[in-house]
């Protein structure tokens, strides 16, 4: 009985929301209950110091790597054997990706892999979920005349495409300094091969090496930018309780492209740093016929 | 027919060969929950290479989505 | 066959089909810039997309030999 009243309230207040938002105004001949939200894709500076323009995906940023250092500083201040409700919750996540990446590249990479690839997947997964907050899309400046929030205060670093670009190469940065670390300057020959295919090859190598930047840089601003459009017509075509469905669904997807974004940078740097095998056995081999 | 429409049919033509990609999709999970039902205790190895088989399903769908949008800068 | 678990899985691959495409569209339209710059379409614009399938190809098979290299590992708990 009681589920059946929960229910049907539910039900009701889609409805509504339907009935209020774009589609219902469409069909009612009316103006909708929410303006057609404005789409930018470059982000909007809010203050300059100096010559450098501090926009609302910086703050966001900013904003982030505050609450993540606040989180870890409160949950790990007084560590005690039998975990509190934060400290459990931040060793669970920490014991995940250290799993992860344990996984992928083996014992013997994981803790020199582990700080930079955690954190890029902690920055990554809260600064997307921080964005779903309700005062992101709400708190900002309006313009003399204007009816509501144009510029808004803060602004998902997802959804501007320098964050992902500064993310992309430091995860290209940091494989290469693991590969030379690994081989000194025997990492150069994974690019100058000798011999016929094998240049090519390499050739190959050193180009997918610039293609992981444009495709870790596009894929994440691609996702975070089409979540927040999502969220922004869904929210203007049926107004209440049915964009709660997308908003679980930019839940998911902050935390796989995060997953991701790390998963990747591990494959490839685990790539960097494995022991010669494979191809280079034959260039041995072909050395060895010389 | 104008040069400009024909450009965006051979687009959306390109786009529609993603229907066999997402076939595919389908018939990998339907398959990973038939090996599941049978072998239950088997869900790691499952899991692990449905998506293995899931990411190269993709990929090809993918060449689709790449056709089209090559269509539309080059063409 | 392996027991890692499948999200390690998902980290690891899902990544592979956006690879591709990104492969295949910036080498191409790389080849585009570069002949309108010289002047030689279809020159390079050719060259690009052979390059970035080749590339495309090349890097899915790097990523698969990790997958598979780091199967016996075990998984995480």
């Amino acid at each position: 009985m009681r589920k059946l009243v929960i229910m049907g309230v539910a039900a009701a207040l889609a409805l509504t929301g339907i009935a209020l938002g774009a589609v219902g105004a469409a069909m009612a001949g009316r103006d909708p209950f929410v303006p057609l939200p404005e789409v930018h894709i470059a982000p909007a500076a809010i203050f300059h110091i100096g010559g450098f323009a501090v926009t609302n995906s910086l703050l966001s940023a900013w904003l982030t790597c505050l609450v993540v250092v606040a989180l870890f500083g409160l949950g790990t201040r007084r560590m005690a054997l039998v975990p509190g409700r934060l400290q459990a919750f931040l060793e669970m996540l920490i014991e995940f990706l250290y799993g992860f990446i344990r996984n992928v590249a083996g014992e013997k990479y994981a803790r020199r892999f582990f700080p930079i690839l955690a954190t890029i997947f902690i920055f990554v997964a809260f600064n997307a979920w921080m964005a779903l907050l309700p005062i992101y899309p709400t708190v900002g400046f309006k313009p003399e005349g204007a009816e509501h929030v144009t510029t808004h205060l803060l602004r998902s670093a997802g959804t501007d495409i320098n964050m992902p670009l500064a993310l992309a190469i430091i995860s290209f940065l940091f494989v290469e300094i693991w590969g030379f670390k690994a081989h000194k300057l025997g990492y150069m020959r994974e690019f100058i091969r000798p011999g016929g295919i094998q240049t090519f090859v390499g050739i190959l190598e050193l180009l997918s090496h610039f293609i992981r930047l444009v495709s870790f840089t596009f894929r994440l601003f691609g996702n975070m930018l089409a979540g927040e459009l999502v969220l922004f017509m869904m929210t203007y075509l049926l107004v209440f309780l049915s964009p709660v469905v997308f908003y679980f669904l930019e839940l998911l997807v902050g935390g796989v492209q995060a997953l991701i974004f790390m998963g990747l940078t591990v494959v490839f740097a685990a790539s960097a740093v494995a022991e010669h095998g494979g191809h280079h056995d034959e260039e041995h081999a072909e050395a060895a016929a010389h | 027919m104008e040069a400009e429409a024909a450009k965006m049919f051979g687009v959306g033509l390109a786009a529609l060969g993603l229907i066999g990609s997402a076939l595919g999709l389908g018939m990998i999970g339907s398959g990973a929950m038939n090996a599941l039902g049978r072998n239950p205790e088997a869900s790691g190895p499952i899991g692990s290479n449905m998506i293995l088989a899931l990411a190269f399903t993709e990929a090809i769908g993918i060449y689709g989505l790449v056709t089209a949008i090559l269509l539309i800068f080059v063409a | 066959m392996t027991d890692r678990p499948w999200w390690v899985a998902l980290g690891q691959l899902a990544g592979v089909g956006w690879f591709i495409a990104t492969a295949i569209v910036a080498s191409t339209l790389g080849g585009l810039w570069l002949d309108g710059q010289a002047g030689t379409r279809p020159l390079f614009l050719l060259v690009g997309l052979a390059l970035g399938i080749a590339t495309a190809f090349y890097g899915t098979y790097r990523m698969l030999r990790t997958f598979v290299e780091s199967g016996g590992r075990g998984g995480s708990r």
